[in-house]
């Protein structure tokens, strides 16, 4: 099965043909269970306001509720933060990966943005709904 | 001459099933330290593939489902001990894990089949070893409810890695290998 030369589109198909009917039942549950958690994921408290830092010092605190852009001049330059229908992101930032940027918005309540380049960490104050497992 | 016409020679059954058992054990236990020692495959604390598991599962179908328990408990203390994590927070979380799973592989080997295939066990399997982890953390170690946002992350390793090592186990299947050592050690 696995040694003949098949192209790999016919090779996952015959891989799936493995699976009983009560395998795709179990795989669909499981699937099913794992989706009808998101909404619970997603319910993390809005916070009120997001604080900035530059090299660890705050230099500013922006309430969610209010639309405002901000920019912070960093070692590398200037980093643009936009807050709009109570949610944060960075618009432009000097640093190479542009991380913070992609990182989208953020709402909740122990959410961060990092701009490790240009030293600006944007934080919402307040308790996680999760943190990081250790292992 | 291959490891089963080897036990095939020895002629006493139960010295046929120890060398058998001892077989699987010492795959069970490469495929533990060799997993141990690869960089874990996606960013996840405790994510692996459990290719030690289908050690379990292959000895509860060729030796039954008291060698697989034993096998599981057996693998994860020796193991440990191999790794250096005996009585680390992860080795009772490893062998709470296999216990689990390898009794829910036992019930589902004889009571699901033929509805689930061996890759619809390994996925059971894998769940339950995932989620009788995170039980277990949350009991001893972390009686915080915010453990449980782990779970999905936790059920869709799971998923992915029981269907690895259980289209491995239907291959084996497949090719007869399971019926094979069994023939060659008909005494069992």
């Amino acid at each position: 099965m696995l040694r003949s030369a098949k192209g790999f589109g016919a090779t996952a198909r015959s891989l799936l043909q493995q699976l009983s009917w009560g395998d795709w039942v179990l795989v669909t549950g499981v699937l099913a269970l794992c989706a009808g958690f998101f909404p619970w994921l997603q319910s993390g408290q809005s916070g009120q306001a997001a604080v900035v830092y530059l090299e660890n010092q705050v230099v500013a605190t922006l309430p969610l509720a209010r639309e405002t852009e901000y920019a912070v001049w960093g070692p590398l330059g200037r980093t643009v933060l936009q807050v709009q229908g109570g949610k944060l992101r960075v618009i432009s930032d000097p640093g190479p990966q542009q991380l913070c940027v992609l990182q989208g918005w953020i709402s909740r309540q122990g959410e961060t943005l990092v701009c490790l380049p240009n030293r600006v960490v944007i934080q919402i104050p307040g308790t996680p709904p999760y943190d990081s497992l250790v292992k | 001459m291959t490891p089963t016409s080897l036990v095939k020679s020895t002629l006493d059954p139960r010295l046929s099933r120890t060398l058998l058992f001892v077989m699987f054990l010492s795959m069970a236990l490469a495929l533990h330290v060799l997993e141990s020692a690869l960089p874990p495959p996606l960013p996840f604390p405790g994510v692996k593939l459990g290719l030690a598991n289908v050690m379990t599962t292959a000895a509860m179908l060729v030796l039954g489902v008291g060698s697989g328990v034993a096998l599981a408990l057996a693998r994860t203390l020796l193991g440990s001990l191999i790794v250096g994590t005996f009585l680390s927070v992860g080795f009772f979380l490893s062998a709470g894990g296999a216990l689990a799973s390898a009794l829910v592989t036992a019930l589902a080997l004889a009571w699901c089949r033929p509805a689930l295939s061996l890759v619809g066990v390994s996925i059971l399997s894998a769940l339950v070893h995932n989620t009788a982890q995170l039980l277990l953390a949350w009991a001893v170690f972390i009686q915080q409810g915010v453990l449980f946002y782990y779970l999905p992350v936790l059920w869709l390793l799971a998923l992915a890695s029981g269907l690895i090592t259980g289209l491995i186990l239907r291959a084996l299947e497949q090719r007869g290998t399971f019926q094979r050592i069994a023939l060659d050690a008909p005494q069992l």
